[in-house]
C-alpha cells in the first residue's frame, strides 16, 4: 500500500477497520488473535471481519456521499420545484398559453397576469410553464436516447475490436460511423429537417437531437469498454464460453453504468439548451407548442419582463441538473473529495 | 551508540471514514541510527506503509497525526511543506513498491534522475547533472548508462526501473532511505539482485535505512534490527537474529513460518500452524501418487511442439515483418490425471502465452494440443463449448479477476449457466463450493470487494471448481497476495488436488511456493522448458544451470545463510565520480 489513496479507497476503509480497529469491535478483536491458528486447510484470514463490512452496502454510500455535497441539495431542490410548477402550474393557472389579452398587451406584471403580457397580448407565465413542461420532456428524452444511441454503437465496437480481423473491420466502419456524425454539418441539417418533422408531432425533435449528439460519448464508451474486455472477469467469462451478448450485458454495462447515469444527468442540460437555441432562431419547437426558446423569441428588450423569466427559468434548470450531475460524478468516482469526511 | 538520524515517538495516524475512524497507526515508536537497516514487518493493512508516508509527511490531507517525527534532530510536524521539501529527496529519500508508477512516463530515465540532483543542487549545470546521472546509472549496474539514460521508463524492465529508482534515492547521499515494499513487483531473481543492491547503497552510503516488507525471507539478509506490526500496532521488536532465532510472539512465529522454504525437506521446518499446513496436505498427495503409477493414469493434457510467434512489424501503413518474438518456442509436457505439473519462469518467459494457447482451446500456430485425448483443432463449437467446464482458469490478480457489480453467487453460478445447470442444481453447488473452499454458504449474496484477497482468491478457485473440472491452469495464484494468506491458500489448493483428484498445471515465477504443492516441475526460460523431471529431483539436484540460478535467488529467512550469500554489487568507483564530488561537497555544506 504505497499510494495514499488505496486508503481512501471505500473497499480498503472497510478492510482497514475490520483488520485494525480490535478495541472498537470486541467479537473481531477475539478474533484477530487466533487468525493464523486455524485448522490446517483452513482460513489464515478472519472471516468474522465481513459481518462489519457489510452495513453498508453501495446504494447506501452513494447516498451518502451525495446528500453530502450542498449543491446536491441545492440542485434536486430547484429542480424539483421546476418539475412541480410546469406539471400543476397549467393546471391551476388562468390563463393558457396561446389566451390573447390584447388588452393588456405590453403590460408588466399584474395581479391577473403574473409575469405581464407580450406585445401579441400572450401572458408570460402562462407560456413559461408551458415551454417548461416541453423542454423537460425534450431535455430528459433526448438525453435518455443519446445515452441508449452510444450505448449500442460504443459497446459493440469496443467489444469487437480486438475480436480477430472481422471484429477490426467493424471496429473501423462503426468508428468512421461516428467521425462521419462528427464532421457533419449538424446544425444546418437540423434546420432542414425540423420544420418538415415538426409537422407529424414536436416529440420529432428528440431523435433528430439525439441523432447528432450521440457521437462523443460513444467513443468513450468504446475506448471503456476496450478497457474492460481485457480485464480478467470478462476474459474469465470468454474462457467460461459465455455469449458475447451475456458478456456485454452482464459484465460490462454494469461496470460503466456510474459513467453513463452521469453522462446522461449532464446530457438533459445540454440537450434542453440545443432545444432552446433552435426554437429561439425558430427552427424548433412550432405552433401550436411552445417552448422556451420560443418564450424568449418574443423578446422585448426594452421590456425585461417579457425575456427575463423564461431566461431565468432556463438558467436554473440547467444550472439545477448541472449542480446534480457534479454531485452525482463525485459521489461515483471514489477518489475525488467527496469521500473525505 | 551514536544520535539517532530519524526517531518516531508515540505516532498514530488515522482516518475518517464512512465506517468511522480508521486507526492506521497506533502509538508506534522507533529509531533508526547511522548505517543501521530497520525492517518494518507486516501484512497488507497493517499500516506500515502509512508509518512511512507520515515520516516524508506525505499523508493525505484528512489524516489526523499525533505523536513526534524527529530527523536529525528536527521536529518534522513543526516543518511546513517547502520545508519538508527541502528535505524529501536530499536527506530522506524513498524507493516505492511499485516503480513504473513511480517513474513519470513522459521524461527520459536520466532526465528525471538528473533532476533530483539539480532540484537540492541548483549550483549544478545540467550538462553535469547529466553527466551524473549516468554515472549513478551505472553504479546501480544499468549496462550502457549513456545509451539509457536517454530512454523512457517503458523501455526498461522491472528490474532495471527499480535499479533506477535506488539511483534516484542515492543521487543526493541521503542520510535516511525510505524502501516500501521495494521488490514485490519483481521476479525472485530480480528481487535478489534488487536486495543486494540496496544494501550495498546503504553499506557505501551509510545511511539508515527503513525497509518496509511483509516477506520474512527478504528482511534476512538486509534487515539489522526487525520491528513486527499487525493491527496498526508494534507486535515486536529486536535484534534480526533475534527475531528469526527466538522469536517472543506467536504471530511473529506464524509470519516466519508462512514464508515457502526452498532450503529445507519437508520434515523439518518451523512448528507454526500455517506452515505445518502446508505440509500436513501435501503428505496424502503423495499417497495417492504411489497408489497408482503415473504412468497408469490417464492423461488429462498433452502440449507437443506448441509455438507461438509473434510478428514484429514496422510501418504504418504498408506493414512489413522485420523479426519475430518466439514466446513459446516448441515446449512438450503432459499432465495426468490428479497431479501438479508447476511451470516456473520469470516474467516474459512465456509462461502466460502458454497457458492463453491452451485456454484457447484452438488450434496452435504449431505444434498440437489435447485435452483428455482428443486434439482441440478438431472440435466443433458445440464441443469446445463444452469441453470448457473441463479446463478452467484462476487468474493471478483476485482483484481484477472477479466483477466487482456481481456476487459471489452469481460469479459461481456464470460457468454453470454456459452448462446449462438447473437452479436447484446451482443453488446447491454454490454453497457446497463455497464450504470446500473454505467459505461460509452466507458469504454468496455478498460483492467481492467486501472480501480480502485471499478469500477472493478461494471465490477464484471456486468458480473454476463450479463445473467439476478435470484440469485448473493456476496463473500465479499466490504472487498477490501476502506471504501468510498465500500459505492458506496454497494449502487449500494442495487439499482439493487430494479430496477431488483435480489436476493442477500451475505457473509461478516462485520455486519456494510450488515446491509443497507440485508433483512434477517444468522450468521455463525464453519459451523453451529447461529443465522438466520430479519436483524433489529438481529440488535436490539441479540439471540446468538456470534452475540453479533460480533455487538460490528464493530469499532464505535465515540471517546467518542470507548474509553469506549476499554479494556486494554496487560499482562505488562510478558512484564517486566528478559529479559525487560536487554533489557531496553540497550535501556537507
Amino acid at each position: 500500500m504505497t499510494n495514499p489513496q488505496d486508503i481512501r479507497s471505500t473497499g480498503d476503509a472497510a478492510q482497514l477497520r475490520a483488520s485494525t480497529d480490535p478495541e472498537a469491535n470486541p467479537v473481531l478483536g477475539a478474533a484477530v488473535g487466533d487468525t493464523n491458528t486455524s485448522t490446517p486447510g483452513g482460513d489464515p484470514e478472519n472471516i468474522s471481519g465481513l459481518e462489519l463490512i457489510e452495513s453498508l452496502s453501495r446504494g447506501e454510500l452513494l447516498r451518502r456521499r451525495f446528500l453530502r455535497s450542498t449543491s446536491a441539495w441545492f440542485g434536486m431542490i430547484i429542480f424539483a420545484l421546476l418539475v412541480l410548477m410546469a406539471v400543476f402550474g397549467p393546471m391551476i393557472y388562468q390563463y393558457g398559453p396561446f389566451e390573447r389579452d390584447l388588452r393588456n398587451a405590453l403590460t408588466g406584471p399584474s395581479m391577473y397576469h403574473w409575469l405581464g403580457v407580450n406585445e401579441n397580448g400572450l401572458d408570460i407565465f402562462a407560456r413559461t410553464l408551458q415551454g417548461l413542461r416541453i423542454s423537460l420532456v425534450i431535455g430528459i428524452g433526448t438525453a435518455f436516447l443519446t445515452s441508449f444511441l452510444a450505448l449500442a454503437v460504443g459497446i459493440v465496437a469496443g467489444y469487437v475490436g480486438n475480436k480477430g480481423k472481422w471484429g477490426a473491420i467493424a471496429d473501423g466502419g462503426l468508428v468512421n460511423l461516428i467521425n462521419l456524425f462528427l464532421v457533419i454539418p449538424s446544425l444546418l441539417l437540423l434546420m432542414l429537417f425540423s420544420p418538415v418533422l415538426q409537422q407529424a408531432t414536436w416529440l420529432w425533435m428528440i431523435p433528430l437531437l439525439a441523432g447528432f449528439a450521440w457521437m462523443l460519448t460513444a467513443r468513450v464508451l468504446r475506448a471503456m469498454t476496450q478497457q474492460l474486455v481485457r480485464t480478467e472477469y470478462v476474459e474469465a467469462a470468454r474462457f467460461m464460453g459465455v455469449n458475447p451478448l451475456i458478456t456485454m450485458t452482464r459484465h460490462i454495462i454494469p461496470n460503466i453504468a456510474s459513467w453513463i447515469i452521469i453522462d446522461t444527468t449532464l446530457g438533459v442540460s445540454a440537450a434542453i439548451l440545443g432545444e432552446t437555441g433552435l426554437s429561439f432562431i425558430g427552427f424548433g419547437i412550432q405552433y401550436p407548442q411552445v417552448s422556451l426558446g420560443t418564450v424568449l423569441q418574443d423578446y422585448n428588450i426594452s421590456a425585461p419582463y417579457t425575456w427575463i423569466p423564461p431566461a431565468a427559468v432556463l438558467a436554473a434548470l440547467v444550472i439545477s441538473i448541472n449542480l446534480m450531475g457534479e454531485a452525482l460524478r463525485d459521489a461515483l468516482d471514489p477518489t475525488s473529495g467527496s469521500s473525505r469526511l | 551508540m551514536s544520535e539517532p538520524i530519524l526517531s518516531v515517538r508515540d505516532l498514530s495516524v488515522s482516518f475518517p471514514s464512512e465506517y468511522g475512524t480508521v486507526h492506521a497507526v497506533s502509538n508506534l515508536s522507533y529509531e533508526v541510527h547511522k548505517g543501521e537497516a530497520l525492517a518494518i514487518v507486516g501484512e497488507s493493512g497493517s499500516g506500515k506503509s502509512v508509518s512511512s508516508l507520515a515520516v516524508m509527511g506525505l499523508l493525505p490531507r484528512n489524516a489526523t497525526v499525533s505523536g513526534e517525527i524527529e530527523l536529525l534532530g528536527r521536529k518534522l510536524f513543526t516543518m511546513d511543506d517547502g520545508q519538508l521539501s527541502t528535505l524529501r529527496g536530499n536527506t530522506i529519500s524513498m524507493v516505492f513498491q511499485d516503480p513504473l508508477s513511480a517513474l513519470t512516463p513522459v521524461f527520459q530515465v536520466g532526465k528525471q534522475i538528473a533532476e533530483v540532483v539539480r532540484i537540492h543542487h541548483p549550483e549544478v549545470s545540467v550538462s553535469r547533472a547529466d553527466r551524473r546521472a549516468i554515472e549513478l546509472l551505472e553504479a546501480v549496474g544499468i549496462p550502457e548508462p549513456a545509451r539509457r539514460a536517454t530512454q523512457y521508463p517503458h523501455e526498461y524492465s522491472g528490474g532495471m526501473r527499480q535499479r533506477a529508482m535506488i539511483a534516484m534515492a542515492i543521487a543526493n547521499e541521503p542520510e535516511m532511505i525510505i524502501a516500501d515494499e521495494p521488490t514485490t513487483a519483481l521476479d525472485v531473481t530480480i528481487q535478489a539482485q534488487v536486495m543486494d543492491l540496496l544494501k550495498s547503497a546503504q553499506e557505501m552510503l551509510g545511511a539508515a535505512t527503513v525497509l518496509i516488507t511483509h516477506d520474512m525471507g527478504v528482511v534476512a539478509g538486509f534487515a539489522d534490527r526487525v520491528l513486527v506490526m499487525k493491527d496498526s500496532q508494534m507486535v515486536e521488536t529486536g535484534g534480526v537474529d533475534e527475531i528469526f532465532y527466538r522469536p517472543r510472539e506467536e504471530y511473529t512465529r506464524s509470519l516466519l513460518a508462512a514464508v515457502p522454504r526452498v532450503d529445507l525437506a519437508e520434515s523439518e521446518g518451523s512448528k507454526s500452524i500455517a506452515g505445518s499446513a502446508l505440509r500436513h496436505v501435501a503428505d496424502p498427495a503423495a499417497g495417492s501418487t504411489v497408489s497408482t503409477p503415473r504412468e497408469q493414469r490417464p492423461t488429462v493434457l498433452e502440449v507437443e511442439d506448441l509455438h507461438r510467434i509473434y510478428p514484429i512489424t514496422k510501418g504504418a501503413l504498408v506493414r512489413r515483418k522485420i523479426g519475430e518474438q518466439r514466446a513459446v518456442d516448441g515446449i512438450s509436457f503432459d499432465i495426468r490425471e490428479g497431479e501438479c505439473l508447476a511451470l516456473v519462469g520469470e516474467s516474459g518467459c512465456g509462461k502466460t502465452t502458454t497457458l492463453m494457447e491452451i485456454m484457447q482451446l484452438r488450434a496452435p500456430q504449431q505444434g498440437a494440443i489435447r485435452v483428455n485425448g482428443t486434439e482441440v483443432q478438431d472440435l466443433t463449437r458445440k464441443e469446445r463449448a463444452a469441453l470448457r467446464s473441463d479446463v478452467t482458469i484462476v487468474f493471478q490478480d483476485p482483484m481484477a479477476a472477479l466483477d466487482p457489480r456481481m456476487p459471489i453467487a452469481d460469479i459461481l453460478k456464470e460457468p454453470m449457466r454456459v452448462q446449462g445447470y438447473t437452479k436447484e442444481r446451482m443453488d446447491e453447488r454454490v454453497e457446497w463450493l463455497l464450504k470446500t473452499v473454505g467459505l461460509l454458504p452466507e458469504h454468496a449474496a455478498r460483492f467481492p470487494t467486501e472480501f480480502s484477497g485471499g478469500q477472493r482468491q478461494r471465490v477464484g478457485v471456486a468458480r473454476a471448481l463450479a463445473c467439476d473440472p478435470k484440469l485448473i491452469v493456476l496463473d500465479e495464484p499466490t504472487s498477490a497476495l501476502d506471504v501468510t494468506v498465500q500459505a492458506g491458500v496454497l494449502a487449500m489448493l494442495a487439499d482439493l488436488k487430494v479430496r477431488l483428484g483435480v489436476s493442477f498445471l500451475f505457473v509461478s515465477h516462485d520455486l519456494s511456493v510450488v515446491r509443497h504443492i507440485s508433483d512434477r516441475i517444468a522450468v521455463m526460460r525464453k519459451g523453451k522448458i529447461v529443465e522438466l523431471g520430479d519436483t524433489e529431483d529438481v529440488f535436490s539436484d539441479p540439471q540446468h544451470e538456470y534452475s540453479r540460478e533460480l533455487l538460490s535467488a528464493v530469499p532464505i529467512p535465515d540471517p546467518e545463510i542470507a548474509r553469506q550469500r549476499r554479494r556486494d554489487v554496487i560499482d562505488r568507483s562510478a558512484f564517486k565520480g566528478v559529479g559525487g564530488a560536487a554533489a557531496g561537497a553540497g550535501t556537507a555544506s
